[in-house]
Formats: structure tokens, C-alpha cells, sequence
């Protein structure tokens, strides 16, 4: 590409001679500035650079440096400083200018010295059309500030997720709080008195109270579930591990539960280890997990069956076992049992009453007992609810 | 001799129902609807064991067993703490401040009957 | 009569809307489409100011972020700056104050006046009234409540600004 300059060994023509032996030109345009920063001269492609429509009816020799570019209004301190020699250059990087057509160009500006030696000469502007390299600059710019603002508001719904949590969790023990109070007078009231008029008034009246006693108290272990559940959700589950014999904790839900298997018309039968059967774990929390498992087997099992639950050791691990005589389930069924609020089609079709949150529960206590549970299940012939967890002698061993 | 029982609950039901269980098993009960008319009971009349709820308006539970235990003249009487929270650290913090046992809601008649029975006879023997 | 011509420069982080409060201040027109700007944008408008006409040149620069800063070769000569944060992210209010000092480390004399935009979405308002106040307080600057997409107050604070410059 040639050029057509006005002064033979100009700066001028030394950079446009500088720029096609590195094969730029094309991109790179020059003017000479004054002292008095008046443009001197122009290399020829200039008006195509700076995209001006003006030519050699409007020339831009001898008109202001800021007049042609407002882009250097308000500079002239810095320009007189490199006059000085006071600074090397000025440079304006990616400056955005709307061509006559309408399409975004991106100029380069930079400002230095004629001479290094005389900086007060004068000066050289030299522009740079950085349009293409500026275009995918542009839109890798603009692809990583989208990913920002998506993530930035991702954490913000995410605050905001975390904070409804905790007014949730919040709301869960303030009405649980508030269902107890009541829940005591109730149950308290019928007990009172289904012992003071037994005897005294017909039979049927009696179970009435005890119906009223014993669905206050299932109420009551729905709060405690919502609760756990809450504390689960929250991470705050806590156990109290001490070594315990699995006897205990097993007799002791046993017999809490044996009322209720008298009630529903089925026989509850144990086979029980003679010997300690001692783990490292919270008794409470175990005997929750085994009043869950025991009050479930006689819910499912229809009147006139058996629950049998039995306590052993097998491979390391204390293991209780719960066997029902019930309806049994199917295999999707067995899939999502421990999944938290499932119940089962029948279980809310049917008259029993369960929130669906008790199996999920039951399988956090275990596992955080670093045990886990076995479910063997039949249609028609019954389930089999086998909770392992690990003998104290084996977790000290690990 | 006949021990003497301060109910403390900010709920009438509640005031009431452990009033009827207690009397009916021979105890002298008294009632107070919050921490502040607890406390002026008490030192009016000392008891022989105190019944309190936790979560109470104005002076709470626990800062009734604080009181009680800054009072020398109450600092020996056995409290039971009862309360309906959801939260171990409730019954933790009560019975770090000095409450002797803590007791659940919804609780049943026998238990509660035993845990007093129990407290007092503790108290009694020391 | 004289014409004076001043730069005026905007700061903030990325997509806070400095180049729609520009096109609201310029064109009285708003585009809902993000684009991110690269390098700088100047944009002229023509006021009249106690009867001086004033040239405003607006410097729209590139939003920075925490890594980047603005290429101080832009902030010369510049006769006042607004400060811009974006109402619906609290990030952009704590850069007040890292634009500020860039600004001061190669001009003292620009004056400065912040921005708060998007005060239309309501909804997603993550800035507190209190918090703006006190971030301009202890800046020195007066604070706007900006909506470059209703155009409430984008005239009044960069007039205001104009008038510290005649």
C-alpha cells in the first residue's frame, strides 16, 4: 500500500515507512502536531482511520488537535508535559467511535514526541485501528461479565434460600413449641380422667380417653420428628455416644411398644443375645430408631399377626431385626421408603396416620451411628427391618 | 408433713393441670402466672420444690433459677424445669443455672409424679 | 457568548448501566440489552448553564472488577466524574471507593458526585438508603438515586455535577 506525503523526510513519512515494512499500514495513520497543537500534516490513509467523511474540501491541517479529536479536550497539560519531557507518551487505548455507517470502530491513540531529542518540536500522533482484536476482546468481556452477573445472583438466591431456612426452622420450633402445651393438657386430662371413672362408667367411655391419650401422644411424636427433621436439615443432629448395651435399648423400646401391639390385636415376640451386646452409641437416639421400626411393623401388620424382633451379633455388628407378618411391599416401593415425607400408597390411602418423615430419620440416626439398615420385603408375606451398627470393640478397632 | 409446691407457667391450662395432678397426689400447691410473681411467692413463703416453665414473658424460667440460686435463702430448693423446646440447649442451659431435672411436654401424669416424688426425696436427705 | 467544553467521566464496576445513563442523558433512549463496553465511549452533549453553553463530553469507560483498574490515560483531563453503583448488587457500592482513588491518584481537582442506578427494580434492591448515605458521606459526595431505564434524576445529578464545573 502506498503513500503520499507531503514532506519528504517527515516523521511522517519515517513511520509510515516503519509501519508497511511490518506489514500495518493499513491500520496505522499519522499526524504531525504543533507546539501550538495544530495538526501540521496527515498521512494519506488518515481520514479512512479516524473515519472522517472530511477530505480536501475540509481538511483538518491546521485546525486544532482537540477540535478534530475531542478525545484530547482537556489534555493539554499531559501534552505539554511531553513536551517538556516529562512523560514519554499519552495513550488512549480502545476508543469507541460510530463510523458514518453506523458500525463501531475501536482507534488506538498514542501521543509521543517528534524527536526524543527535542521533545518541544512538536508531536506525533499515531493511530491504530485495533477494531478487530478490540471486536473479540469485546465479547470475551461481555461473556465473562454475563457469567458474573449470573453468579452473583445465584449467591444472592442463595442468601436468600439460607435465610428462609431459617425463619423455616425458626417457624417449625416455635409451633412445635406452641402444639406441646396444649398436647399435655389433652393427654394429661385423659388420663386423669380414664383412671379416675374406670369402673364407673361403661367400658366403650374408657377407650374413648385412651383413643384421645394415644393420638395425642402420635401427635406428639410428629412434632418431635418435624424437630429432628429440622435439626437434621439444619446439620445439627448431635448424638451423646457412650457405650450402651444393645439389650437395653432394645427392651426398653420393646416393652414401650407392647401396649400398642395388645391394642392392634397382634403378637409381639422377641429372641434376645443372653450376652452384653455393647456399641458406641446414643441410647435415646437408638431407641427412637427402634420404636420407629417396632410401631411401623405393627401399623402395616393387619390384625392377627405376628411381630417378631430379635437382637444379635453378626460380622461386627449389633443386629436388631424387626419381622412382620404384614402386607409386605413392592420393589419401587422398597426403593424410595427411606426418602423424606414417602409414604406409600396405601399408607395414604389407608386410615394410618404417619408423616412420612419417620423412615428418613430413622436412616440419618443409623448412619450416624456409622451403621446402616437392611430391608428385605415380600408381597403378602411380610417385611424384614434389619438395623446394623457397629460393636464398640470393632469401631475402636477402625 | 405435707411438702409445699410452687407451679410456675405463664399458661392457665397448663397452671391448672399440673395444680390438679399434684393436689391429687397429696401435694400443697401454689401458683404463679410469670418469673416475677414466682419469685415474690416464694420469698413470702418458701416451698419445698418449684415447678417452672422456661419460656415465660419478662423474667423466664431461667431467670428464675438464677434468682433462686443468688438467694440465700433460696439457693436449696429443688426446681424442676418444664418445657415444651424443641432444643437440647434449652434443657442444658436450665439445668446448668441450676435446675434439678428437666421435664419434657407433652409429658404423662405417672412420670412427672415420679420425677417430683424423686427430686424431693433427694432434697429431703441432703 | 463563550462555549465551554468539559470532560466528564463515568466509573463503576461492569454493568452497572454507565453506558445506559449516558444513552438516557444523550439520546433519551434506554436498551434493556446488556453490552459490555470496552475502552471508552465519549458521547457530547450541549447544555445551557446560567447562560453559558456547555459542551459535556461524556466519558463512558469500560466497568472494571476487582482485578482490573481503569487506564488512568482516560482520567486526564477530566473536569468531573460520576461515581456509578448498581442498586440490585451490593459488591458495586463497596467500589466507590476504589474508583475514587484511582481517579485522585492522577486527577485532585475532578469533581465527583455518585450514582446509585437501577432504583426501578425495586425487588432486587440490595442497597439500603442508609448504606448509600453513609458510603457517600464518607467519601465526600452526594448521592443519586438513578434510573437510566425510567431516566428518574439521570438529568438533575449530572446537571448538578455541570454546574461545579462553570
Amino acid at each position: 500500500m502506498s503513500t503520499r506525503v507531503e514532506l519528504d523526510n517527515s516523521p511522517i513519512l519515517l513511520a509510515a515507512r516503519v509501519a508497511r515494512a511490518f506489514g500495518n499500514a493499513h491500520r496505522l495513520a499519522y499526524a504531525q502536531i504543533t507546539p501550538e497543537l495544530t495538526i501540521a500534516n496527515v498521512s494519506t490513509n488518515f481520514h479512512a482511520i479516524i473515519s472522517n467523511p472530511a477530505n480536501a474540501d475540509d481538511p483538518v491541517e491546521g485546525r486544532r488537535l482537540d477540535d478534530i479529536f475531542y478525545e484530547f479536550s482537556g489534555t493539554e497539560d499531559t501534552l505539554d508535559m511531553i513536551m517538556q519531557g516529562g512523560l514519554p507518551f499519552f495513550r488512549l487505548e480502545d476508543v469507541n467511535r460510530v463510523r458514518p455507517d453506523g458500525e463501531t470502530v475501536y482507534l488506538m491513540f498514542q501521543i509521543s514526541p517528534l524527536s526524543d531529542a527535542q521533545p518541544e518540536a512538536g508531536l506525533l500522533l499515531i493511530v491504530e485501528d485495533v477494531t478487530e482484536p478490540a471486536i473479540m476482546r469485546q465479547s470475551l468481556t461481555q461473556e465473562r461479565n454475563e457469567l458474573r452477573l449470573v453468579r452473583n445472583r445465584l449467591k444472592a438466591a442463595n442468601t436468600d434460600l439460607g435465610r428462609l431456612n431459617r425463619l423455616k426452622s425458626f417457624i417449625v420450633t416455635m409451633a412445635a413449641h406452641d402444639l406441646r402445651s396444649p398436647l399435655t393438657t389433652i393427654r394429661s386430662y385423659a388420663d386423669i380422667l380414664a383412671e379416675d371413672l374406670k369402673g364407673q362408667v361403661e367400658n366403650d367411655y374408657i377407650e374413648f380417653l385412651m383413643t384421645i391419650r394415644s393420638q395425642s401422644d402420635r401427635l406428639s411424636r410428629l412434632i418431635t420428628d418435624l424437630l429432628d427433621l429440622d435439626m437434621i436439615e439444619q446439620g445439627g443432629l448431635s448424638l451423646k455416644p457412650e457405650p450402651t448395651d444393645m439389650r437395653d435399648v432394645v427392651q426398653e423400646a420393646y416393652d414401650l411398644m407392647a401396649p400398642n401391639a395388645v391394642l392392634h390385636r397382634l403378637t409381639l415376640t422377641n429372641e434376645f443375645a443372653t450376652e452384653p451386646v455393647i456399641v458406641n452409641g446414643d441410647g435415646q437416639r437408638i431407641s427412637q430408631v427402634l420404636v420407629n421400626l417396632i410401631s411401623n411393623a405393627i401399623k402395616y401388620t393387619p390384625e392377627g399377626g405376628r411381630v417378631h424382633v430379635t437382637l444379635g451379633e453378626k460380622d461386627g455388628h449389633a443386629v436388631t431385626t424387626i419381622i412382620d407378618t404384614g402386607n409386605g411391599m413392592t420393589e419401587q416401593q422398597l426403593h424410595k421408603l427411606f426418602q423424606v415425607y414417602y409414604r406409600t400408597e396405601e399408607a395414604r390411602e389407608s386410615s394410618i396416620v404417619g408423616s412420612g418423615l419417620g423412615l428418613f430419620i430413622v436412616k440419618t440416626l443409623v448412619e450416624a451411628h456409622k451403621g446402616y439398615i437392611k430391608v428385605n420385603s415380600k408381597r403378602g408375606e411380610g417385611t424384614r427391618f434389619a438395623v446394623y451398627i457397629p460393636l464398640a470393640s470393632e469401631s475402636e478397632a477402625t | 408433713m405435707t411438702n409445699k409446691i410452687l407451679v410456675v407457667d405463664d399458661d392457665l391450662v397448663v397452671r391448672r393441670l399440673l395444680k390438679v395432678i399434684l393436689e391429687a397426689d397429696g401435694y400443697d400447691v401454689t401458683t404463679a402466672k410469670d418469673g416475677a410473681e414466682a419469685l415474690d411467692k416464694m420469698r413470702e413463703s418458701r416451698p419445698d420444690l418449684v415447678c417452672c416453665d422456661l419460656m415465660m414473658p419478662e423474667i423466664d424460667g431461667f431467670g428464675v433459677i438464677e434468682a433462686m440460686r443468688n438467694d440465700d435463702n433460696l439457693k436449696a430448693v429443688p426446681l424442676i424445669a418444664i418445657t415444651a423446646a424443641g432444643r437440647n440447649s434449652y434443657i442444658e442451659r436450665a439445668l446448668e443455672l441450676g435446675a434439678n431435672e428437666c421435664v419434657l411436654k407433652p409429658f404423662a401424669k405417672n412420670q412427672l409424679l415420679s420425677i417430683v416424688s424423686d427430686v424431693l426425696h433427694e432434697a429431703q436427705l441432703t | 457568548m463563550a462555549v465551554i467544553q468539559k470532560k466528564i467521566c463515568l466509573l463503576g464496576e461492569f454493568a452497572v448501566g454507565k453506558t445506559s445513563l449516558v444513552r438516557r442523558f444523550v439520546e433519551n433512549r434506554f436498551d434493556d440489552k446488556y453490552l459490555s463496553t470496552i475502552g471508552v465511549k465519549i458521547s457530547r452533549k450541549s447544555l445551557m448553564l446560567n447562560s453559558h453553553t456547555v459542551n459535556l463530553l461524556m466519558w463512558d469507560l469500560a466497568g472494571g472488577d476487582n482485578y482490573q483498574g481503569v487506564q488512568s490515560g482516560y482520567l486526564r483531563g477530566a473536569a468531573g466524574a460520576l461515581i456509578v453503583c448498581d442498586l440490585t448488587r451490593a459488591e458495586t457500592l463497596s467500589a466507590y471507593e476504589r474508583y475514587l482513588s484511582q481517579l485522585r491518584e492522577v486527577n485532585k481537582q475532578a469533581h465527583v458526585v455518585f450514582l446509585a442506578n437501577k432504583v426501578d427494580l425495586v425487588d432486587r434492591r440490595a442497597i439500603s438508603d442508609k448504606e448509600l448515605k453513609e458510603a457517600a458521606n464518607s467519601l465526600g459526595g452526594q448521592v443519586y438515586l438513578t434510573s437510566a431505564k425510567t431516566g428518574i434524576n439521570v438529568e438533575l445529578a449530572i446537571e448538578t455535577l455541570a454546574k461545579k464545573l462553570i
